[in-house]
């Protein structure tokens, strides 16, 4: 690969985002550290989606679906095993787990397993049928989550304590900052095997000209299936490291809001860009920082703020930062 | 359960039904015209609700609220059109959806400031409120009736309007032959801003009725916005009729669902487990109702490329 | 005659009240090039479309080179070497010359779900691809964008891809659509050739090349197999004289 000016970037905002937390253990920081965990655990959730929205061009408005997922799978795994109770009896005894080694699996394949349910359904459509059809099976989990009072309903699910990790402590913070950075690199390792394999020249071959693919004797409706499924598990993945950092679950997780956050990631990074999400997601929370400490309302300039991105920034930070050509394909 | 419970669930159900309909009815022509995915709906929604409050404390008028609804939702709507969303007709719908997601931002948090994030609340006037006696002896209030009773009218009024009228017939072309309606030398420009600002006021319009029930606060398009959507995927984009039946089926499955199913578990199982049991299941039903559809059906009941 | 590569028996569907196709009986043999002709309607691009599996027949079946292929999906139908080409060049803009064949040569090798090898370093796929391209005379564009290749270049690269797919039989939906009188030559050049490779299912307006390069004609009007017979049968017939060639080929 040469070196080419997004790569430089890329390589900056990586390696920036472990310098920060360092510089912060150093300077006894917590809540720096635990901003660039946030970020960590949302560019995982982002390049989840980017996968499916920006590979593969399916604008999906309900990952929030799966990120709440993750997150509920840890919060409940934890919850029966703070409490010493069986998660269910039948047909086998599962009892709660609090090592994330045990919970990051589970977690994964159930936010897929999710994933390939409502995909299986709303892949039968697309365009804005798609994004209004994910974006109300997200809304029926919320209000699922909201409704069923075994694990906190409205009120959401404590934790207490993170869940463990052998040979760390996960409740100082700059370890725990460690797992999601770890796991951060992984997701982009994955993330940009899967864009340069088979699979990832069928899947942008779909999001370019279905009926291409189709004649050329591969079925899009499956390649597009199992992009949305693996997508599902990455942003679940996020979502349980997002349970372990508040210490805490609420139903909020499933609601529009974060579906839209998420996005927002993407987009303000850059769709379809390896380090977009990284990039959305650090501007983000930066700016949610700044301006929350400026201004109560700041949300009103976070979404002028969006507005001027999409009206006149096309490409995204990242687009802007490499003027414009040369996305990562 | 009692008959009379029943027949009271379901005139809710069309109440709900009705004011779905307001949303989803400026949502799908929105989409089938201008092809637009727009998140906002339910900040005008807002917007509506919020100028009805304001207007009706200050001048002491409910009546003044209403129209201020209509007016204030129709301007904001012109405003945004003409600002912002003019430039994304040309868009993808990633860009719609992220550029629409913003305003709700600017709307919401616009709002606040202005309003606080306590709820507002409004005083239905005398003369509307109480209940009155339906054939069977029902008690009903007189307000909610009276929703539905608008609610149909409008329905009416905009099914005639799309069908009956000039610029319905330029609305209906829009739809079908963006060409041909520029060919028919028609301002098109116009057109889009007017369909914008129409379903604006419908939906600002929802926002006051439904506020007057409730409550008037930041955040409550939304909801209603996702359910429009529900509504709208059920039946078939750019559909009014479409808009209509869904709008009826998802008011009435929802309110029914959550009244029938937690008395239909309770046959079966201790009351609070039913009751837990129940009203879960019916917080999903529509959605379900939804994929039924949607399995058959990918284009909607009333879709155009069914 | 040996056996037919494609068979289309009592192929019928109609739109509405519009009957696209009615009872087609059609069949393709081994080497031949077989066109497709008629006036706008007549129901070719249908019949095309419900051969690739892109649209379902309301009755009839076609066999495929021996098989019953009515189940198959289209993406199925391409594997098994039934390729079409598109009317209107149908490519992945965004992709490279090179990318959209070797999407063909991942198409064709039925191996898609793989997901870590990197494609530019799979020598099993841009080996062949970069073959086919040559073979194209398209080498030097290999690394263009499909989008910034003129016109006659995406009529090559459709022909290049469909090579790749180790076609067992092909259908050419109007390839010479839109090409000047010297692409059309050079195009004309390259389905001679194409049959080698494997017999020609051709739907084309351009009378020139099909009386030139045909081994058979069917005359398809409102849906109906009006006549199938030799390009002299053809040429001779006078009821297709009369509902459609007029006297443009008389001479």
């Amino acid at each position: 690969m040469t070196l080419t000016r997004e790569t430089a970037i890329n390589a900056v905002l990586f390696v920036g985002l472990l310098i920060a937390a360092l510089i912060a253990y150093l300077l006894d920081e917590p809540f720096i550290i635990t901003m660039a965990t946030k970020v960590a655990i949302f560019s995982i959730a982002g390049i989840g989606l980017n996968l499916a929205l920006g590979y593969g061009g399916l604008v999906s408005f309900g990952h929030a679906a799966f990120f709440g997922f993750g997150g509920y799978v840890a919060g409940i795994l934890a919850n029966h095993a703070l409490n010493n109770t069986l998660v269910f009896s039948w047909p086998i005894e599962m009892a709660g787990t609090n090592s994330m080694l045990m919970i990051w699996p589970v977690a994964i394949f159930l936010s897929a397993l999710v994933a390939l349910l409502i995909g299986v359904l709303s892949l039968r459509t697309s365009g804005v049928y798609f994004i209004m059809i994910t974006l109300a099976f997200a809304q029926m989990i919320y209000y699922f989550a909201i409704s069923w009072p075994a694990y906190g309903g409205e009120d959401g699910l404590p934790t207490y304590i993170r869940n463990s990790f052998p040979g760390l402590n996960t409740l100082n913070p700059i370890e725990f900052f460690l797992i999601c950075f770890v796991w951060l690199g992984v997701s982009l390792m994955l993330c940009s095997a899967i864009v340069h394999s088979r699979f990832g020249l069928a899947l942008q071959g779909t999001r370019q000209n279905e009926q291409r693919v189709t004649s050329v004797g591969i079925d899009p409706f499956r390649v597009k299936l199992v992009a949305f499924v693996i997508s599902g598990g990455i942003t679940g993945l996020a979502g349980t490291l997002y349970t372990d950092l508040n210490r805490f679950v609420s139903p909020s997780v499933f609601s529009w809001q974060t579906s839209g956050e998420i996005m927002v990631f993407v987009i303000l990074g850059g769709v379809a860009r390896l380090f977009g999400p990284l990039a959305g997601a650090a501007l983000f929370i930066t700016m949610e920082f700044t301006l929350g400490g400026m201004t109560e309302h700041w949300q009103l300039w976070l979404g002028l703020l969006l507005l001027f991105v999409v009206l006149y920034t096309p490409g995204g930070l990242i687009g802007v930062l490499t003027s414009g050509r040369g996305k990562d394909v | 359960m009692t008959f009379t419970l029943l027949i009271e669930q379901i005139l809710n159900g069309l109440q709900f039904g009705v004011m779905l309909f307001l949303m989803a009815s400026g949502l799908t022509l929105v989409f089938g015209v201008m092809g637009l995915i727009n998140l906002a709906h339910g900040s005008l929604y807002m917007v509506g609700a919020f100028a009805c409050a304001a207007v009706a404390t200050a001048t002491g008028s409910y009546w003044l609220g209403l129209a201020a609804s209509l007016v204030f939702a129709a301007l904001a709507g012109v405003l945004v059109e003409l600002a912002i969303i003019r430039k994304l007709y040309t868009r993808g719908h990633l860009d719609q959806v992220l550029a629409t997601f913003a305003l709700i931002l600017v709307f919401s948090e616009g709002t606040r400031w202005l309003f606080g994030s306590f709820p507002l609340y409004l005083n239905v006037p005398e003369i509307l409120s109480g209940a009155v006696v339906l054939p069977g002896g029902i008690q009903y209030s007189l307000f909610r009736l009276l929703i539905i009773a608008v609610g149909f009218a409008i329905a009416g009024g905009l099914l005639a309007l799309i069908h009956k009228t000039r610029i319905g017939i330029q609305i209906r072309a829009g739809e079908s032959d963006r060409e041909m309606i520029s060919a028919l030398g028609v301002d098109i420009n116009k057109l889009y801003t007017i369909v914008f600002a129409l379903g604006a006021a419908l939906a600002g319009f929802a926002g006051a009725l439904v506020g007057s029930i409730q409550s008037v606060q930041v955040g409550m398009g939304e909801p209603v916005l996702i359910l429009a959507f529900v509504v709208i995927v059920i039946g078939g984009i750019g559909s009014i009729k479409g808009a209509l039946v869904g709008s009826i089926l998802v008011g009435v499955v929802d309110t029914l669902g959550r009244f029938l199913l937690p008395i239909l578990f309770g046959a079966f199982m201790d009351p609070s487990s039913a009751t837990a049991v129940g009203s879960a299941l019916a917080s999903m039903l529509i959605y379900m109702v939804m994929a039924g559809v949607l399995f058959f059906r990918p284009t909607g009941l009333f879709g155009l490329n069914a | 005659m040996s056996d037919p590569v494609l068979e289309v028996s009592g192929v019928t569907k109609t739109f509405g009240a519009l009957l696209a196709c009615n009872k087609i009986e059609l069949d393709l043999q081994p080497g031949e090039i077989h066109a497709v002709i008629g006036p706008n309607g007549a129901g070719k691009s249908t019949l095309i479309k419900q051969i690739a599996g892109e649209q379902k027949p309301d009755s009839g079946t076609f066999k495929f080179a021996g098989h019953n292929i009515d189940i198959l999906s289209a993406s199925q139908r391409a594997r098994a070497g039934l390729v079409r080409t598109f009317q209107i060049s149908s490519l992945a803009g965004e992709f490279s010359a090179l990318q959209n064949v070797m999407l063909a040569v991942q198409g064709a090798s039925a191996h898609t779900f793989r997901f870590f090898k990197p494609v530019q370093s799979d020598m099993s796929l841009v080996e062949p691809a970069m073959e086919f391209l040559k073979n194209a005379g398209l080498e030097e564009r290999a690394h263009t964008a499909a989008s910034e290749l003129s016109h006659g270049e995406r009529r090559q690269l459709e022909i290049a891809i469909a090579l790749a797919m180790q076609p067992k039989a092909f259908m050419l939906d109007e390839p010479m659509a839109g090409i000047g009188p010297g692409g059309s030559k050079v195009l004309t050049g390259i389905l001679d050739q194409l049959r080698q490779q494997a017999p020609i299912l051709l739907v084309e307006h351009d009378m020139d090349a099909v009386f030139s390069l045909a081994d058979r004609i069917s005359v398809l009007v409102q849906g109906r197999n009006f006549a199938t017979g030799t390009v002299a049968e053809i040429r001779n017939n006078q009821a297709v004289r009369d509902a459609y060639l007029g006297e443009e080929v008389a001479s």
